[in-house]
């Protein structure tokens, strides 16, 4: 075999991440069906500590900046803090999930499992270079969740929702990997970075490469869940188990924004004249469908899912600035953005109860005066969902708008900003049920917070404090890395 | 070669009886492996015969075996909308038939010519696969791993509890 076929260990040490999500994942489920029913529990604790090892070694990666394994995957900052992100994303999920799965009575080993090759997936996404493998990190993300979301197979709701998630999610995938076969008819390459160089020469057809770009688009703003191709989330996010919502909003759509970005600003940017106005578009629709409907649901885990939709309106305002500022401004919000939500589905899934029978609006009211602390990190996340200012979702969406404005979108940040006031109301409405009414049978029942619960509420909070109060640190970092040439 | 894959492809979607259909379809494959090896591609050739025409056709017709056949077989054999199919078919082989080398609006046919006959040898696939693309050949183990376990989870009995 010859010596060049071999990766170096610098180009090991870019994958580490990967590897040790991998080797965790099948441990686990070799480890289940030899430990005994007690020793399982531990399973959760050993997830924890692989995703643990994965952040630690991201890190570590990052010192060694660089393509690996012939340019298939690249190491540079961009990659480095969408992956911490979705290990994050991966440690709050495990800890809202771990008291969840108890409740529930459902077996957790696979749980664990899937929901570390959807991590691993979502990885790879983040730090591809490559459209082989940003379609396979998705696909390996996506059919991971696809089970996650249907995982507890008794219960019909969750059943329709891996359904509709799984069937739609497909039919976004063909369109996408029918855009990479036409990138490759276009460009002869499916790296990013030749197939830019061929845009900008002049040597890929202009029609096929807009015409790819037009169905990868469709590929990129399902998974994102951007309008039009926004009606899976509600239905998923509401059937779904809370703390498997709680990952769908946060991690795959992070690592989605991560190639969303990465593709368009590095293989399409030659032609990003074209794609500008549609990203426009799809901002404006994403932010008043999601908006607008979010006002009148009653059900919680519904309405997040429709106020998600309109967050990734927001993250698409930032897209559609075309500029160095704006990537930064989506590497922000997605952070900001991805701690908010995972704390209030953590929060749902506590009030929720056992087979998730209290999951209207209604059924908060009064939690204040019973669980005043839930109540007081519910109330955190909701002001920054909002954008008021000390939480991280303030300066997420200062950033958004100000990108925007520097890039000339005057009427998009204008529609934006209107858009954010009609939120207000509706997270404002839970706030009023959660304050100012009497507690009602539901909060009187619910028990004392679970320990992993605890934790999945903590972190965000604190992360969304610190971002609201010393966002200079993570900007920097993302203006410095949001660099694609 | 395409002539007669056409005219399987046809019989196959008019046959009254799956069987047939399905008989239809193996010999559609085995015509498009003999399009694959006139172009040089003998690894192709031969996965579409093994796994194409041998695994997947299997399956499909233990499945149409499984399936209730007289039920099947006194239906009408196309849906409503089978016209607007057909003129959907058509317009695609039309649009191939502009986009057809030359047109300018595929790359051009000498580019490929100036690079050689394409490699579709044994080797030559073997080189790419564990070369350049050893990553993602891996990772795409690790894909259907996880289809696998996800088939598993939602497909076996209520569990025994925590």
């Amino acid at each position: 075999m010859p010596a060049s076929l071999w990766p170096s260990w610098a180009e090991m040490l870019r994958f580490l991440p990967e590897i040790i999500l991998t080797v965790a994942g099948t441990l686990i489920m070799m480890l289940e069906p030899v430990l005994g029913s007690r020793s399982r529990r531990g399973l959760g604790q050993f997830a924890l500590a692989g995703l643990s090892a994965a952040l630690a070694a991201a890190v570590v990666a990052d010192g060694s900046p660089g393509p690996a394994f012939s340019n298939m995957l690249v190491v540079d900052g961009f990659a480095t803090f969408f992956r911490v992100l979705v290990l994050a994303v991966g440690i709050l999920t495990v800890c809202s999930s771990y008291p969840y799965l108890n409740r529930e009575g459902a077996s957790s080993g696979e749980y664990w499992a899937l929901l570390l090759f959807s991590i691993t997936g979502q990885c790879v996404m983040a730090s591809a270079n490559e459209l082989i493998m940003v379609f396979i990190g998705i696909e390996i993300s996506s059919i991971s969740s696809y089970v996650l979301a249907g995982y507890l197979r008794d219960d019909k709701r969750a059943n329709e929702a891996a359904l509709k998630y799984f069937l739609l999610g497909s039919f976004a995938t063909a369109f996408l990997l029918y855009g990479i076969a036409l990138v490759y008819g276009a460009a002869k390459s499916t790296n990013l970075a030749v197939v830019r160089a061929a845009v900008e020469k002049g040597e890929a057809p202009l029609l096929l490469v807009g015409i790819a770009a037009a169905l990868m688009f469709v590929g990129f703003a399902f998974k994102v869940s951007g309008a039009p191709f926004q009606m899976w989330a509600p239905d998923v996010y509401q059937g779904a188990p809370a703390p498997v919502s709680a990952f769908l909003s946060a991690g795959p759509k992070a690592a989605a924004f991560a190639v969303f970005l990465r593709v368009f600003m590095t293989a399409f940017q030659g032609v990003s004249d074209r794609w500008a106005p549609v990203v426009w578009i799809s901002a404006l629709l994403s932010m008043s469908i999601g908006n607008f409907a979010a006002l009148r649901q009653s059900n919680l885990k519904r309405m997040l899912a429709y106020s998600s939709i309109a967050h990734a309106g927001y993250v698409l305002v930032a897209m559609a600035a075309r500029s160095q500022s704006g990537s930064a401004a989506v590497m922000f919000y997605l952070a900001a953005y991805a701690l908010m939500n995972m704390g209030a589905f953590a929060v749902v899934a506590h009030v929720a109860g056992k087979g998730e029978r209290y999951v209207e609006i209604q059924d908060l009211a009064g939690l204040a005066q019973r669980q005043p602390l839930t109540a007081a990190a519910l109330a955190v996340f909701l002001l920054s969902l909002i954008g008021v200012p000390l939480t991280g979702g303030f300066f997420g969406k200062f950033y958004i708008f100000k990108a925007a404005l520097e890039s000339r979108l005057i009427w998009l940040a204008v529609l934006g900003l209107l858009n954010s006031a009609v939120a207000a109301y509706y997270y404002l409405r839970i706030l009023v049920v959660m304050y100012m009414e009497e507690p009602g049978e539901v909060t009187n029942g619910l028990g004392p917070l679970p320990l992993g619960l605890k934790a999945a509420l903590a972190m965000p909070v604190v992360g969304l404090l610190v971002l609201g109060i010393f966002p200079s640190g993570l900007l920097d970092y993302a203006v410095k890395s949001a660099k694609f040439w | 070669m395409a002539a007669a894959s056409v005219a399987s492809a046809l019989l196959a979607v008019t046959r009254k009886n799956p069987v047939h259909s399905m008989l239809w379809v193996l010999t559609l494959f085995l015509h498009v492996a003999g399009i694959f090896l006139l172009l040089g591609a003998e690894f192709l050739a031969a996965v579409q015969v093994i796994v194409y025409a041998g695994a997947i056709l299997i399956f499909y017709i233990f499945v149409v075996m499984l399936l209730d056949l007289p039920d099947e077989e006194a239906r009408p054999r196309f849906g409503k909308h089978w016209p607007l199919a057909a003129a959907v078919g058509l317009c695609f082989a039309a649009l191939a038939w502009l986009v057809r080398a030359g047109t300018g609006v595929a790359p051009a046919a000498t580019r490929l010519a100036a690079e050689g006959p394409p490699r579709g040898g044994l080797s030559a696939i073997g080189m790419a696969l564990f070369g350049p693309f050893a990553l993602p050949f891996e990772m795409a183990s690790l894909l259907l791993l996880a289809a696998i376990v996800g088939a598993v989870v939602l497909a076996r009995r209520r569990a025994a509890g925590p």
